[in-house]
């Protein structure tokens, strides 16, 4: 289990997630023609075994995720998720495809994992960064599936930290959701808030 | 060693690899060129290794790949260039000159000595991927339009069905109708005798039969003219249907001969409807132009008890006979002819009015 987070150490891992989310927009909006805007309505902890209870109740449907693993100060993978939908409706607005072709199956897969990329490394990326921790990364991974089957990280079992951090991408008129799954494998959320308590210190002392 | 020889040395291996892959410093010099590239782009490695790849492909320096690039030699996760969002990294023509799309994979390697680290390219060719997706999306545009079309022809075939029906409707109604009085005609009266004398023959029902005919008609025809005829005979037509219930049925039977089915009427009742439609025409007064005429009808009738009839035209054929009677008697009148008179009764001649 791990040891609940002060409100110091919330507060400055919800301003890195901030950090990084505003980073990928901004990354985002150099690579794309339409305006994009990106919001973190609620950033919330829970442990793996809760999943399940997860209010945005995915349930079995399928959903597209890109997926990373980290390793290095911290071992975990990080996910975005997005329901089908979300992402066609994502996917659609950024090349200009029809949400309702079919074929959109076909490009959402390039797409998806590339903005993906971009957010997820905004944000572990400044996590990594301003913690001065480093990471090594793998290659993001594209998959499609349940929810459970995609994120379960397998022997591990469910003493896992998860940090869901909602997100809403804007295109034009559009509004979409995505969630990025942060999951710290035993002992690491606990170093990294280990970490953030550091990064404290100093300013408080 | 200098970082080239290093590179050289170091990423030998992926000479061998099937994709594009080249190495660039912090400063965007190319440390590494694979012969892949080589062949993609015809840019020999002697040509690139050693120079800033920006003055071979400027694009890399715009703030969409710089930025995403730059994290990358600061140790940051890969990054991920899709040909969806953007074709391709390195251009690389096709023999036909077109681009080959790319998937780009930019990952951090680490560099020998400093901080910062190396950003290793992969370029993967999706070309023939892409052009997979695009035909099956021209084959699905196809189906679909096809499908569309399909479904317009349908609609239209409907539409006509409906017309159709609308049509059949109409020429069903006129076939059973005389166009002169609007009245049923003499086809469909047959076919309304038969259905309703069988169904009283077996509910145990009466139903009676008038046959009517106006008095010299062929003089209103010879003295008038035939638009003066026909206007006596749409105002009988109505005053007969005007005398008569709902549920009789009302037919012009021949030229000026009309035909009144009567169901579920015995004797009497069929006596008193039938006296009726006599004086409503005996006593109207049919004006046309500055003519003013008077008609008469004369009207046999019959009914299926009074006669113990069991075939439907013979209700027809003992209304006829007193329709003959009536003229024979005199005209405007209405008759009936007992059953005890069938013996010395003959079947009319026609052509008596």
């Amino acid at each position: 289990m791990m040891t609940a987070p002060t409100d110091f150490q919330l507060d400055v891992l919800k301003e890195l997630v901030n950090v990084g989310v505003g980073k990928a927009a901004a990354a985002l909006n150099e690579m794309l023609e339409s305006h994009i805007e990106l919001e973190v309505p609620s950033i919330t902890l829970f442990q793996f075994e809760n999943l399940k209870e997860d209010p945005e109740g995915f349930g079995d449907a399928v959903v597209s995720c890109v997926q990373l693993r980290f390793h290095g100060s911290f071992n975990g993978s990080a996910a975005l998720v997005f329901p089908p939908r979300s992402a066609a409706k994502l996917v659609a607005a950024l090349t200009g495809e029809d949400p309702e072709t079919p074929s959109l199956n076909a490009v959402m897969a390039g797409t998806l994992n590339e903005v993906g990329n971009i957010l997820i490394n905004a944000v572990i990326g400044t996590i990594g960064n301003m913690l001065a921790k480093p990471f090594d990364f793998s290659l993001p991974n594209y998959v499609e599936g349940r929810l459970e089957e995609l994120l379960n990280p397998g022997e591990q079992g469910a003493d896992l930290t998860v940090l869901l951090i909602r997100t809403r991408f804007r295109v034009q008129d559009r509004q979409v959701e995505g969630n990025i799954f942060l999951i710290f494998e035993i002992g690491f959320f606990d170093a990294l808030m280990t970490a953030i308590e550091d990064l404290g210190l100093p300013c408080r002392a | 060693m200098n970082d080239f020889d290093q590179a050289a040395h170091r990423f030998a291996i992926l000479d061998h690899a099937p994709i594009g892959q080249f190495i660039l410093r912090k400063d965007f010099v190319t440390l590494f060129w694979n012969r892949c590239l080589e062949a993609w782009t015809g840019i020999p490695r002697e040509k690139i290794v050693g120079s800033c790849i920006l003055g071979h492909f400027p694009h890399l320096g715009t703030a969409k790949y710089a930025s995403r690039i730059a994290g990358i030699f600061g140790g940051g996760p890969p990054t991920v260039f899709s040909s969806q969002l953007h074709k391709y990294v390195i251009p690389a023509p096709l023999p036909g000159g077109k681009q080959r799309f790319q998937y780009t994979v930019v990952t951090a390697v680490p560099a020998p000595a400093g901080e910062s680290c190396y950003a290793m390219f992969a370029i993967q060719d999706v070309t023939s991927l892409t052009e997979a997706i695009e035909n099956h999306r021209c084959a699905l545009q196809q189906v679909l339009t096809e499908m569309e079309e399909r479904k317009k022809a349908q609609a239209e075939l409907l539409a006509n069905a409906e017309e159709l029906k609308k049509l059949n409707l109409i020429l069903e109604e006129r076939s059973i109708r005389d166009g002169l009085t609007g009245l049923f005609n003499h086809r469909h009266f047959y076919d309304v005798l038969h259905r309703d004398f069988l169904l009283a023959s077996r509910n145990g029902q009466d139903i009676a039969c008038l046959l009517l005919d106006l008095d010299y008609f062929k003089q209103v025809n010879d003295s008038y003219g035939h638009p003066c005829g026909d206007f006596v005979l749409k105002e009988v037509a109505a005053l007969v249907r005007r005398s008569v219930r709902e549920t009789d049925v009302v037919a012009r039977y021949g030229g000026e001969e009309f035909a009144v089915l009567l169901p579920d009427t015995n004797l009497e009742g069929a006596r008193v409807i039938a006296e009726q439609v006599r004086s409503v025409i005996e006593t109207h007064l049919f004006c046309f132009g500055p003519a003013t005429l008077n008609i008469s009808a004369s009207i046999g009738l019959a009914t299926r008890l009074s006669h113990r009839l069991s075939h439907p035209p013979d209700l027809l054929a003992w209304a006829d006979r007193a329709l003959y009677r009536a003229k024979g008697d005199g005209r405007n009148r209405l008759v009936y002819l007992p059953p005890a008179e069938a013996g010395i009764s003959r079947l009319p001649a026609a052509g008596t009015s």
